[in-house]
């Protein structure tokens, strides 16, 4: 079977400039450093890791609105990055994306019904209006929406019906695979629920893909099939959700799960705190990346860079150290 | 006596789309050395009554309305503008969400630090510094000495966070209010200011008022919550009657909405219909009679719960159980 998307070596680096007194200082900031992943059809893959680990950059270099440093991005086994014109028109409507902040990822001077159609229109699926007038009732009512909404505007809305606006717009091409950066976690507790339900019932109707990006890891281990954690760039552990989340085998992986409050009273802990913070994109230690936040550090980890080896059936981690069912 | 005593705190806001009540009838107390949370949504009202205990509520547009606030038995509410700015910072202090606005971009972290405590300190410049050093070691700020000489931009989100904990803590305040102190901030990081906020406020016996949305803080950290809903409490009680008893159906959908991390089965979330009330028009009843699943036609819509204690403590503002 051929995965629906297959990401191989991935990189993207940023190169940017930085005044120090009269002196200019060009540096690259290794975003993405060597990422593969794999979403097959109908799979959520969760994409997790704290801010600047580059979970957004995959995202948006899977889509093409960021070009990639290096690597290949395959849609159903043809490199993207080979598209030209219509054809990455085409692939482009095969992936949607919905984003992070619901107030800014709307024009607030259009119509709700022509932003969901809009998508339609700029791909010339649909040419009459009236045709667009009334697939825009249709995806409202698929979101979970009134029909009237259609003809309101953004700033009328609250929070969790504009993240229903965004993806009733990104789901309006019949994509395959959505991308999902973030997409509750502007929202208020009470209407989280209500989104990862409306992304749950559309995955089970039609059968699409999730690339989902998160922090919040209680949201990712709900709704995700697999999961790859990252740390500065790099995948540095991945596996089914259950594997991960029952027995993970990176010391990264394992502090941040440990560092997760849980809303359970009776199930206060002692904590695996990490020290310090994530060092800087741009000065990546040598070896091994975790290293210098590590507790299982040693000599090893600053000469030799881990790769992701399996340590369990379809469960992989890029640790020299680490061992299937090393946790209880 | 309590450390910090609300009664029946009303605070409005005059704005063009009408007389926003934004805290409706508060009342509830922080004990030295406890820990009370406080949660609810975004416009339930958690913020204002922080703003309004520190005497922080721009007026106008904004207004305490009535209630009283008293702070080892002496009333804020009534105090001038200069009495409560001896109050702020020396006898309470106040951590906010973001670390880089509520930090002057413009000075040294050392100045900063040594401003707080020059106001309410009569030190000279050697005891200042020394103090703010030994400040900077006890949030576990690497480095103090370099850090006394950077600028905010210079250091990371977490290392802000320190240093706001740094200034909040400079006069040893009785009572701590902290508005979203980890929100911004990563889970890793996260779980490090909490465990420091914690081991200061066991060594100095301070108060704690936690301001969060996120329940999982509040299981951690809280001996008390207080949950609140468009401007009022709806249910407080300790920290294991919330989570393992909720009575109010507000609550309790809150509880059933949250993902599991530890869940093995990927289960339906229930989530809570609709959204929470404009606090501009307030329906007549039960506020929030439009969203909830156990709502009694004939009494909800048309009366407001007045709230019921239970013999453990526990309050819920709801027809279910009681007036």
């Amino acid at each position: 079977m051929t995965a629906l998307l297959e990401v191989k070596g991935l990189k993207k680096h940023f190169h940017v400039a930085r005044q120090n007194g009269f002196r200019t200082v060009r540096e690259t900031v290794h975003a993405v450093d060597g990422v593969d992943i794999e979403i097959g059809v109908g799979e959520t893959l969760g994409v997790v890791g704290e801010s600047g680990c580059g979970k957004s950059t995959v995202g948006r270099t899977v889509l093409r609105l960021l070009e990639p440093t290096a690597g290949s991005v395959l849609w159903q086994g043809t490199e993207l990055q080979s598209l030209r014109g219509e054809a990455l028109r085409k692939a482009r409507r095969d992936i949607g994306i919905v984003f992070q902040d619901p107030f800014a990822a709307l024009n607030p001077r259009m119509l709700v019904g022509d932003i969901i159609t809009e998508p339609l229109k700029a791909h010339g699926m649909i040419t009459s209006q009236e045709e667009r007038q009334q697939k825009a009732l249709e995806l409202l009512k698929r979101v979970g929406l009134r029909p009237e909404f259609a003809t309101r505007y953004p700033h009328e809305f609250s929070g969790g019906q504009r993240q229903r606006i965004g993806i009733a717009r990104a789901i309006a091409t019949n994509p395959k695979l959505l991308i999902l950066d973030e997409p509750i976690s502007a929202l208020d507790i009470s209407i989280r629920a209500q989104i990862l339900n409306l992304l749950e019932d559309l995955q089970a109707e039609s059968g699409i893909s999730y690339l989902f990006i998160a922090h919040d890891l209680s949201v990712v281990r709900h709704i995700c099939h697999r999961v790859a954690v990252m740390y500065l760039g790099v995948i540095v552990e991945q596996g089914s959700s259950d594997s991960l989340f029952v027995s993970p085998c990176h010391p990264y992986t394992q502090a941040l799960l440990s560092a997760v409050p849980v809303a359970d009273p009776t199930a206060r802990k002692e904590r695996l705190l990490l020290e310090g913070d994530v060092p800087s994109p741009v000065h990546i230690p040598s070896g091994c990346r975790f290293r210098t936040r590590c507790p299982l550090a040693q000599e090893r980890c600053a000469k030799e860079t881990p790769l992701l080896r399996e340590v369990a059936l379809g469960h992989w981690a890029a640790c020299h150290f680490a061992e299937a069912d090393s946790t209880p | 006596m309590p450390l910090l005593e609300v009664n029946n705190l009303q605070t409005e806001f005059k704005t063009p789309a009408g007389l926003v009540q934004a805290v409706r009838g508060v009342s509830f107390w922080v004990d030295a050395g406890e820990t009370v949370g406080v949660v609810g949504e975004s416009g339930s009202g958690k913020s204002v009554t922080a703003l309004s205990l520190m005497g922080l509520i721009p007026s106008p547009p904004g207004k305490i309305k009535g209630g009283s606030v008293l702070l080892e038995g002496r009333e804020l509410l009534s105090l001038t503008p200069k009495e409560m700015q001896r109050v702020r910072g020396s006898q309470v202090a106040m951590v906010f969400q973001d670390p880089f606005t509520s930090l002057n971009p413009t000075m040294k972290l050392g100045e900063q630090v040594a401003e707080a405590i020059r106001l309410h300190n009569a030190l000279g410049k050697a005891g200042i510094k020394e103090r703010v050093l030994s400040l900077f070691e006890a949030v576990r700020l690497p480095s103090p000495e370099i850090r006394y000489h950077q600028y905010p931009h210079e250091i990371s989100g977490g290392q802000r966070q320190r240093v706001m904990i740094a200034i909040a803590f400079a006069c040893n305040p009785k009572l701590l209010i902290a508005d979203e102190p980890t929100t911004a901030l990563d889970v890793t990081v996260q779980a490090q200011v909490l465990a420091l906020m914690k081991r200061l406020q066991a060594e100095h016996n301070t108060g704690t008022l936690l301001i969060t949305h996120d329940l999982g803080v509040v299981a951690e950290v809280c001996d008390r919550v207080l949950v609140m809903y468009a401007g009022q409490v709806v249910e407080s009680g300790t920290v294991t009657e919330i989570f393992q008893s909720p009575k109010h159906p507000y609550t309790q959908g809150l509880l059933a909405s949250l993902p599991q991390i530890h869940a093995d089965s990927r289960q339906r979330l229930v989530s809570i219909s609709g959204q929470p009330p404009d606090l501009a028009h307030l329906p007549k009843g039960c506020a929030f009679y439009e969203r909830c699943p156990k709502r009694i036609l004939d009494i909800c819509s048309l009366k407001e719960p007045q709230g019921t204690a239970f013999e453990n403590g526990q309050t819920v503002r709801c027809f279910l159980h009681g007036s």
